[in-house]
């Protein structure tokens, strides 16, 4: 299936560079004008040649604007997880030739998302690197894949006559989490393990034993004191809630929509992690035992982003 | 590596510095032309400039900045006093640079400033057009780009020279560009008139002659006019420049008289000779041209006695070509009123000389050519030629004869006139240059003021005009040798330009100042006066101007230049490694069927996605996926890996066809 001349002359080419004149460039075009007419009037041949050698300048900043912005493109692309109605942010890389230097390119969202694009800005340098890293975020209303159409590459440099751009997708997509909504007790119907309710405390219970600390830890249980004696990082364990396994349940908030419940259900989630609790969730579809760590909170969070959205994205 | 949010518009410090450089740089040539001042406020608003750069001021306050407007808006209303001349323009222009220099920390406002710069670095040119300057202002103009290149650059770089560079790269292949477009960009008239406000003053041969009016003239090396020469120039003693026919006489003072409006009539006697003459901006209306012209040129038209009158004072550089006749007989049939006009004199001014001229006429049997040689025996016996004479009276010729004697070449001029016509023979006075300094390397001739000379054209019958001049009796080696060579001893020589002019008379310093005499001139003819050759040179180069052939002109340089530099810019992409050049075949080709591997799409990955849609094409492109990832993440033997892929990448690429 070969595509004919013209499919291949008018699709939106990755990295095709468009280019055209900036406000100043129009300024400087009237200013080249304004020179003519001082020229042609004093019959001065010396403002000819300056208006000429301007013209001739503004021609070869057509080329210096475009080569600016040639070989850029974006070499990869990660994005962090955020909850929704946060920002998502992306990371690309933008990648060039080493041997030559480009100079403010301007990374920016394509701006579909009626987003005010001037904060949204990020201008790098390449100069004896070739490849610089660019933090980028995007605003998020729902939760599930945040996927960034394209990255606008632009450049006005080196005189600001011209502006090129070209547009790059980019692969990463951010997983946004349902936005934790508190609710102030858990419901009695958390779970097997039947221990009825549970309000909110802070976990202050008798000591148990020291672990040493690994990631995924809560930071809030090292052992400072173990650690100023130089006995390396600990973490203290509390025996008490060992045993009593909590059950964040989709269906413990009858009154709420789904959404809602997500929300709760996160909100206990990084409770829960937070004080080193052992959960387990129960979503309609799936459930996991009540666990404990970063692996397990990231597991289920995942799962509450992408709840009921199915596989489609 | 540097990032930023450009949120904020901000310029670098370092783009604050080149502001204030490029602002120097394009006022600096403008020093003698504006108010002090002006200097004085740019000079104090560069220091202010520096103060808040440094972080010891502030940004002035809103109604700082008023008050200075207002301020230097009543400044240059007092200075100018309203009237909208040039320098009113430049030194408005100016101030607002000046002005404006204190508060650039925005990319707007340094592109105001650096576009209003780029404007008076034109308007400097109507008023200095010398070689250096032309050179100098394009280091300017480096200057300023490099300025605005600052301005686009990361805020926080501080390098000075980086924008330097890159202006320099942009300016370099504009050079030619801006070449072709000189060469070529039709020259029309002006739009509107304009009043160049320059200084009027008239300079060279006046209207009128008086004693002691040429020698004045020897007191300056300013530029008169070139003349320029297919091949030869006339000898020394036939390079005679008529500017001038002054013919009333009222006892003192010469001056040109009625004019009649029939020119009189020239037969010309054997070869004539052509040139090209570059005059320098006199305010007055003659033209040059060697004795005698046969047209008038475009821009003048012939006088009664065949000098050339200008259609309007010429009050800058002007060029024309005439040809002159270097034999001749002038005016031979004139009839008895104008015959009486020519040997008309007050009849009771300079009676001694009246009486002596009878005298001298009746001795040589009523023979005119033998008074004339018994008048320069007699200037040639006790006459002292000098630049320097006393002051005459009203009887300024008796004077002249019988008690200073001693005078420049208009007193003898004047005396031997008077002499011819107490008895009756018409003869008038001649105004203009002689001889002129011949620079071998150009071809031409340059005469300056102090060559000013006078003589006399005496009516003989049946011969016409016939030009005398009593300066060779007295001091022939006027005529032989330049005029600075023989007076360069005298104290009134070039009294007026002291210092420069005394040096390079002689040895290498001469040859040194004829050089760098003919690069000016070169640059005059060539590049201030190109308008005058455009025309011939084109037509010479091309033939007929036809539109197409200008285009073709224009378009067919211009893009050998662009496709230069752009191949400079991005043509040296070729990729080194065979392996890489190979792959890049085949995604080539895979795009042409309109499918694109991701930027940051491995090879595995790609051929992969294919799968899904184009089967067929992953079959190819998956060994060597697979071959290339082996190479790259295995521990493997390199060299035989690379032929192993090799062979697959050629494979993919015979199987894709």
């Amino acid at each position: 299936m070969k595509l004919s001349l013209f499919d291949r002359l008018t699709q939106q080419r990755q990295g095709k560079i468009y280019i055209f004149p900036t406000k100043a460039g129009w300024g400087f075009m009237l200013l080249l004008f304004l020179l003519l007419i001082l020229s042609i009037n004093f019959e001065n041949n010396l403002a000819f040649a300056l208006t000429f050698l301007l013209s001739g300048i503004m021609v070869v900043a057509i080329l210096h604007t475009y080569s600016n912005l040639v070989g850029v493109t974006i070499d990869r692309s990660n994005a962090q997880a955020c909850f929704a109605g946060e920002e998502a942010g992306f990371t690309l890389f933008i990648g060039a030739n080493k041997e030559r230097e480009h100079q403010q390119i301007q990374v920016s969202w394509v701006n579909r998302y009626q987003i005010n694009s001037v904060d949204r800005v990020v201008a790098v340098d390449l100069i004896d690197s070739s490849q610089v890293a660019v933090e980028l975020s995007l605003p998020t209303r729902r939760r599930g894949w945040c996927t960034p159409t394209k990255v606008k590459l632009q450049t006005v440099f080196p005189l600001g006559l011209f502006r090129s751009w070209s547009y790059h997708s980019i692969s990463a997509k951010a997983l946004v989490y349902p936005s934790p909504v508190s609710s102030q007790n858990l419901p009695a119907t958390s779970g097997a393990g039947g221990q009825g309710g549970l309000t909110e405390q802070s976990g202050s219970d008798d000591f148990s034993e020291l672990k040493r600390f690994e990631a995924g830890m809560s930071p809030q249980h090292i052992a400072w004191k173990v650690y100023a004696r130089g006995q390396g990082l600990h973490a203290k364990r509390f025996a008490s809630r060992q045993d009593l396994d909590i059950w964040l349940d989709y269906d413990a908030w009858p009154e709420a929509d789904q959404e809602l419940r997500l929300s709760r259900i996160c909100y206990w989630v990084l409770k829960l992690h937070r004080e080193d609790r052992c959960y387990g969730v129960r979503l309609p579809d799936r459930e996991w035992p009540p666990s404990r760590g970063d692996h397990h909170r990231q597991q289920i969070l995942q799962a509450l982003a992408l709840f009921g959205l199915g596989s489609r994205q | 590596m540097k990032r930023t949010q450009t949120g904020v518009d901000k310029i670098s410090r370092s783009a604050v510095i080149w502001q204030l450089i490029a602002c120097v740089a394009v006022v600096l040539p403008l020093f003698s032309w504006l108010p002090a001042w002006v200097l004085l406020l740019g000079l104090g608003c560069i220091g202010a400039r520096l103060m808040i750069h440094s972080g010891r001021w502030s940004f002035p306050h809103w109604s700082i900045r008023l008050v200075l407007v207002v301020a230097v808006g009543a400044g240059l209303l007092m200075t100018f006093n309203r009237d909208a001349s040039l320098n009113a323009m430049v030194a408005l222009l100016t101030v607002g640079l000046s002005l404006k220099l204190l508060e650039i920390y925005r990319r707007r406002d340094a592109l105001v400033l650096l576009y209003v710069a780029l404007f008076v670095a034109a308007s400097v040119f109507l008023f200095e057009q010398g070689i250096l300057v032309a050179i100098y202002m394009l280091f300017a103009v480096l200057l300023v780009i490099a300025a605005l290149v600052s301005v686009w650059q990361d805020p926080l770089r501080e390098e000075m020279l980086r924008p330097l560079k890159h202006a320099w790269r942009l300016l370099l292949p504009a050079f030619p560009l801006m070449l072709v477009l000189f060469f070529i960009f039709p020259r029309i008239g002006p739009l509107w008139s304009v009043e160049l406000d320059r200084s009027s003053a008239r300079t060279g041969l006046s209207e009128s002659m008086s004693p002691g009016d040429i020698s004045r003239l020897t007191r300056s090396d300013e530029l008169a006019f070139r003349a320029v020469f297919e091949g030869a120039p006339p000898a020394p003693a036939e390079r005679y420049w008529r500017a001038l026919v002054l013919s009333a006489f009222d006892g003192r003072e010469w001056t040109p008289g009625a004019s009649s409006s029939v020119v009189e009539e020239l037969n010309v006697i054997g070869e004539s000779i052509q040139y090209e003459i570059v005059q320098e901006r006199s305010n007055q209306r003659w033209l040059f041209a060697l004795d005698v012209p046969m047209l008038a040129p475009q821009q003048a038209r012939l006088t009664s006695p065949r000098t050339l009158l200008g259609h309007a004072e010429v009050s800058q550089r002007i060029q024309y070509s005439v040809e002159s006749a270097r034999q001749y007989q002038l005016g031979a049939e004139l009839t008895s009123d104008q015959l009486d006009f020519f040997s008309r004199i007050p009849a009771n001014s300079n009676p001694r000389s009246q009486a002596l001229a009878r005298q001298w006429f009746d001795e040589a049997d009523k023979d005119v050519s033998g008074l004339i040689n018994r008048i320069f025996r007699h200037f040639n016996e006790t006459f002292v030629y000098t630049l320097e004479p006393q002051p005459l009276g009203r009887h300024s010729v008796d004077d002249f004869l019988f008690q200073t004697q001693q005078g420049f070449c208009e007193h003898f001029a004047s005396a031997t006139a008077v002499l011819l016509r107490s008895v009756g023979v018409p003869s008038r006075i001649v105004t203009g240059y002689q001889g002129g300094e011949w620079n071998a390397s150009q071809n031409y001739l340059t005469l300056r003021q102090y060559d000013a000379h006078a003589w006399v054209e005496v009516w003989l019958e049946g011969q016409g005009w016939v030009r005398i001049d009593p300066t060779t009796a007295v001091a022939p080696e006027r005529i032989e040798m330049s005029a600075e060579q023989l007076f360069s001893g005298q104290a009134g020589f070039l009294a007026d330009s002291p210092f420069t002019s005394r040096i390079g008379r002689q040895g290498w310093l001469l040859q040194a100042r004829m050089q760098y005499d003919s690069l000016n001139f070169a640059w005059q003819r060539w590049v201030l006066n190109y308008h005058h050759q455009q025309q011939n040179l084109l037509q010479d180069w091309l033939g007929d101007l036809t539109p197409w052939k200008m285009i073709l002109v224009l378009l067919i340089p211009a893009s050998l230049i662009l496709g230069f530099i752009s191949w400079r810019l991005f043509g040296r992409r070729t990729i080194q490694d065979p392996i890489e050049r190979q792959l890049h075949k085949l995604f080539f080709k895979l795009e042409k069927q309109g499918l694109y591997r991701q930027p940051d799409e491995t090879l595995k990955r790609f051929s992969q996605r294919l799968e899904q849609t184009h089967p067929e094409l992953a079959m190819i492109l998956m060994p060597v996926a697979n071959t290339y990832e082996t190479l790259h993440y295995l521990p493997v033997d390199q060299a035989h890996q690379r032929k192993i892929l090799m062979d697959c990448i050629n494979q993919a690429l015979k199987q894709l066809k």
